[in-house]
């Protein structure tokens, strides 16, 4: 009687697979037996439970099989016989293994960075329990200049009202100010503290624990300060700062706060860095008119905490749907809800935490995987390359009975072997290269040195796991390939082997690697060229040898009186802001006769300016005070705009400025036009000097002329602290502000350098490789070439001529590559733009024509010495 | 006879196979023991024993038919060899001279 049903078939195959081979019918038969038994006692499913339990029972090793081959007899003895051979073959072709250990170490110290880097981005605000339910609002709408739009970190006070009261998937509500520094006293001890606006909500929905005082209540009075542990040890060094009061300023009508709690320290990952917090009922700026405004999308960040299971999508489309609803025409404002692990990849404009952006990391990573697979290709070609010595060595162990899969497994051990020790080397390289690496990546951040880059065991373990799988990779084609040759064929003829298929492969592996360090060398140059080009762009004013004080009090009049007497001060020049960085005040003005309105850039600046900063004052002269109105100074660009004739024409006239008073303003001077915001920033052209009010805070700028700077700049700091102790001495010299404007630009410069000179080490490495092998294997055509005439050169030129069509075919591919990498990618900020020349295309495909002709010239120059009596004579 | 170095089960297994005869094979055998111990030994462990006892010498085997109840599958019947017979006798010796020396053992006499 046969049944319909059979125990499981997966079962059978594993027994098939993994029983001695004398025993696993008869197993199986007695198996089937049973659960037919089974079957008809207890029914399908319990026979098919028992006959799983009884099939696994067959794993015991009197009746597994074993080991096949040497192995049955010293399973250690092979695995030994292995490492030794490799170790010899390492030994014996020093360059050979130093060159892929070299190769295969650097990457992987790129990779060793990849890895640390990727892991601290994504540990951000791990320590936050409800993190996979917060979210931020963000706003985008139209930028205030022409078509540009605004993707903000920021949101409207009045979105997070709706959002509390309307939608039911938000579970609770966070809103917070922009940070801000503000001056706390208690008793003796003055300290400036940084932190932000919060909603007492802040305490129940981020993961910011209390220390002292009680987390429901702390923030609900308006007079609450919260101070993070350290913050409050420099105020109250001996006494508990709970219950008492301290003074504040900077914050307007805030000024007396009472302490109700203690945060703990911030963590290092933290997105958010503060040392206060203080409740939003009283931040001043919000009152029920602010809160109303859909179009405050500026000012507050919202954070919203949604119940378990409520979709993001959903609530973004709810306050779509809201802001329709609304009498005003917000079509234009969208706002999406970010989840909390991409804060920091967003691509927000102001944010209130490290921003990197995710094009950026994408591009870091692909790079890296570029940088290893590069590095794996050129260990498979090098193994091809090197593999005739090893041919005899392969046929007698075929001869003595090694399998196919056993000299795989042996070359895969080599592999392995090879990685690991590029790993130890590796991370001695990366050790090294770590404080380098360090401010770049902190560099892109310009917050705080958020990255830290640190090992831990884990990681070591991630390290090891990476070593060994890139071994796998690179060994792989080599193991199989040779693993595959013919004995007879080996032991017969070595010159008749052609490894095939694995020639034209490592053509196009060479091929790429030159494309990709070609690519890499144009980028660096076009990026270097533009950073020099906006360093040293003519601005249209003088910004050398200035130095700018921060001031941050309204002691600016005497300070510059004080400064005035130092031998070193050639002049002076108050301004509230400095021109040339990012960012700036703006305005709206109208000509007197209401014809013609523009917009324009401004800045409050002292009468010394534009002398100190050598503007050319084309009409007229600087501020005046005896006019009834306000006197300012503008640029042609302004006149222009406002159609008001030649600069001469417009003095002495009037302009209306759009704000709450209409204030109207006498034009009292013109200057020569002039950049005044750095080079990847658009900022209105048209431009307005207003004088500066006494006691306006603001920079003070020096101009220096010193031998002795470190001197100086401690007289300076002197002069400085007399008028204000608390904030720290903050002075740059304005051509290096100006720098810092293209940090970011030069952090890329760097980084793409240092991968340039990675790949083209890589690719230079498989190249010797390659011509290695390519010249061994016509060793008898240069000889007998050489015996009927041939002299060196015609010798070079054919024997290069391979490489050199390879290396044009790798510029012509990577130039369109890095044109629009460049396009797009680096540079799309800038609005002043270096043009591309033949210099920047070519260099490239010259440096790395250079460095091949070498590598290769030397190689043929060596094999085309040699007397051709002894290459002919050995068969 | 000295100790045969024959294991507990093993023996148990040896007595199994010399009482079933021409029919011992895997499931016979179990079945035996089953009944004999009131412990059911897993498929895996017998065949284990029985590819050591074959190995020791204490069996010798025979491929038999295959039915449709094991999926086409052959069986192996297994036999006592001499060598079987005589360690099975030795163990059973090597058991009653020592358990005779145990004051108060009451051993019952079949």
């Amino acid at each position: 009687m046969q049944s319909k049903t059979t125990p499981p078939q997966w079962l059978d195959w594993l027994i098939t697979g993994l029983c001695k081979h004398e025993v696993f019918e008869i197993v199986q038969g007695d198996l089937y037996e049973l659960y037919e038994r089974n079957l008809k006692k207890h029914g399908q499913l319990k026979a098919k439970l028992l006959y799983i339990r009884d099939a696994l029972t067959i794993l015991r090793p009197t009746l597994l099989k074993q080991l096949e081959g040497n192995y049955q007899l010293n399973p250690y003895g092979m695995f030994k016989n292995h490492f030794k051979t490799s170790f010899r073959n390492l030994k014996r072709n020093p360059l050979f293994t130093i060159i892929n250990a070299l190769g295969l170490a650097i990457s992987m110290s790129v990779g060793i960075m990849m890895i640390l880097f990727l892991s601290e981005l994504y540990d951000v605000d791990d320590f936050h329990q409800k993190k996979d339910r917060i979210y931020r609002v963000t706003t985008t709408q139209p930028g205030l200049m022409g078509d540009q739009i605004d993707h903000l970190a920021t949101a409207s006070y009045f979105v997070a009202d709706q959002a509390k009261e309307e939608l039911p998937e938000v579970e609770k509500v966070v809103v917070m100010s922009w940070r801000f520094k503000a001056e706390i006293k208690h008793v003796e001890k003055r300290v400036a503290l940084s932190g932000f606006y919060a909603t007492p909500s802040f305490l129940d929905v981020l993961s910011y624990p209390l220390l002292t005082g009680n987390q429901q209540t702390a923030l609900d009075q308006p007079e609450s300060v919260l101070l993070t542990s350290s913050a409050a040890k420099k105020l109250f060094p001996n006494s508990d700062p709970v219950g008492q009061w301290v003074d504040v300023s900077g914050l307007g009508t805030f000024n007396k706060g009472l302490v109700t709690g203690i945060l703990q320290d911030v963590p290092e990952n933290s997105y958010l860095d503060f040392e206060m917090v203080l409740p939003m009922q009283s931040n001043p700026m919000i009152n029920t008119q602010f809160r109303g405004n859909p179009n405050n999308t500026f000012e507050n960040y919202v954070y919203l905490l949604l119940h378990e299971h409520a979709e993001a999508g959903a609530v973004a489309a709810k306050i779509a749907d809201v802001l329709d609803d609304h009498p005003y025409d917000l079509s234009s404002v969208t706002h999406t809800l970010e989840p909390m692990g991409s804060f920091i990849l967003g691509a927000t404009m102001n944010a209130n935490g490290p921003t990197f952006s995710s094009r950026k990391v994408d591009m870091m990573i692909g790079l890296t995987l570029i940088v290893l697979l590069s590095a794996c290709f050129n260990y498979t070609n090098l193994s091809l390359g090197r593999s005739f010595s090893r041919l005899k060595e392969i046929s007698v162990r075929k001869v003595n009975g090694a399998t196919r899969t056993q000299l795989f497994t042996q070359f895969m051990v080599e592999a392995v072997l090879v990685s690991c020790l590029a790993l130890l080397l590796g991370i001695g390289l990366f050790f090294l290269a770590r404080p380098a690496l360090l401010s770049q990546v902190n560099d892109i951040i310009q917050d705080r040195s958020f990255f830290k880059l640190s090992l831990s065991w884990i990681k070591f373990g991630y390290f090891t796991l990476f070593a060994v799988s890139i071994g796998v990779i690179a060994g792989f084609l080599p193991a199989w390939i040779l693993s595959r040759l013919k004995t007879s064929l080996l032991l017969k003829d070595v010159g008749k082997i052609k490894l095939l298929s694995g020639m034209n492969a490592r053509k196009i592996l060479i091929t790429f690697q030159f494309s990709l360090t070609i690519g890499l060398i144009m980028c660096a140059v076009m990026v270097y060229r533009q950073y020099q080009f906006a360093i040293n762009y003519d601005l249209g004013y003088q910004t050398e040898n200035i130095v700018n004080v921060n001031i941050q009090g309204d002691y600016m009049d005497l300070l510059e009186e004080d400064y005035k007497a130092l031998p070193q001060v050639l002049g002076t020049a108050k301004s509230q802001a400095v021109l040339g960085l990012r960012g700036g005040q703006f305005g709206n003005a109208i000509s007197e006769n209401f014809q013609d309105t523009t917009m324009y850039s401004s800045n409050y600046v002292g009468s010394g300016y534009f002398e100190v900063h050598d503007f050319d004052l084309i009409a007229g002269s600087g501020f005046r005070k005896s006019d009834s109105s306000q006197s300012v100074v503008v640029n042609q660009s302004l006149i222009k705009a406002l159609n008001m004739g030649t600069p001469e024409m417009a003095i002495g006239t009037k302009i209306r400025l759009m704000n709450d008073q209409q204030t109207l303003v006498s034009i009292a001077g013109v200057v020569r036009n002039f950049t005044g915001v750095s080079l990847d920033f658009q900022m209105p052209a048209p431009f307005v000097f207003f004088p500066m009010a006494a006691g306006q805070n603001g920079t003070l700028g020096l101009k220096i002329a010193t031998s002795d700077l470190l001197e100086t700049m401690t007289q300076l700091e002197k002069g400085y602290q007399k008028y204000d102790p608390i904030h720290p001495f903050n002075a740059q010299f304005y051509d290096d502000q100006l720098a810092s404007n293209y940090r970011q630009l030069q952090s890329s410069y760097t980084l793409i350098s240092l991968l340039a000179f990675l790949a083209i080490s890589i690719a230079t490495l498989g190249l010797i490789g390659i011509a290695i092998y390519t010249l061994e294997s016509r060793l008898k055509e240069i000889s007998i070439r050489k015996v009927l005439g041939a002299d060196s050169k015609s010798l070079i030129l054919l024997l290069s001529r391979g490489f050199m069509i390879m290396i044009a075919i790798a510029t012509v591919l990577a130039i369109p590559v890095a044109l629009y990498v460049v396009d797009e990618m680096l540079l799309q900020s800038f609005f002043q733009r270096i043009d591309v020349g033949l210099l920047e295309l070519l260099s490239g495909f010259l440096i790395v024509f250079l460095i091949a002709a070498l590598a290769v010239g030397t190689q043929v120059h060596q094999v085309s010495a040699q007397k051709p009596v002894d290459l002919l004579r050995d068969e | 006879m000295k100790d045969t170095n024959l294991g507990a089960f093993e023996e148990l297994v040896l007595l199994a196979v010399g009482s079933l005869g021409d029919n011992a094979y895997g499931v016979t055998i179990k079945d035996a023991l089953v009944e004999q111990t009131g412990r059911a030994p897993s498929i895996g462990s017998l065949h284990s024993a029985l590819y050591r006892l074959e190995g020791k010498g204490y069996l010798t085997s025979e491929d038999g038919g295959a039915t449709n109840e094991r999926g086409g599958r052959r069986k192996r019947y297994f036999q006592l060899s001499a060598s079987g017979m005589k360690a099975l006798e030795a163990a059973h010796e090597l058991r009653t001279a020592f358990s005779v020396k145990i004051p108060g053992l009451k051993l019952k006499n079949s």
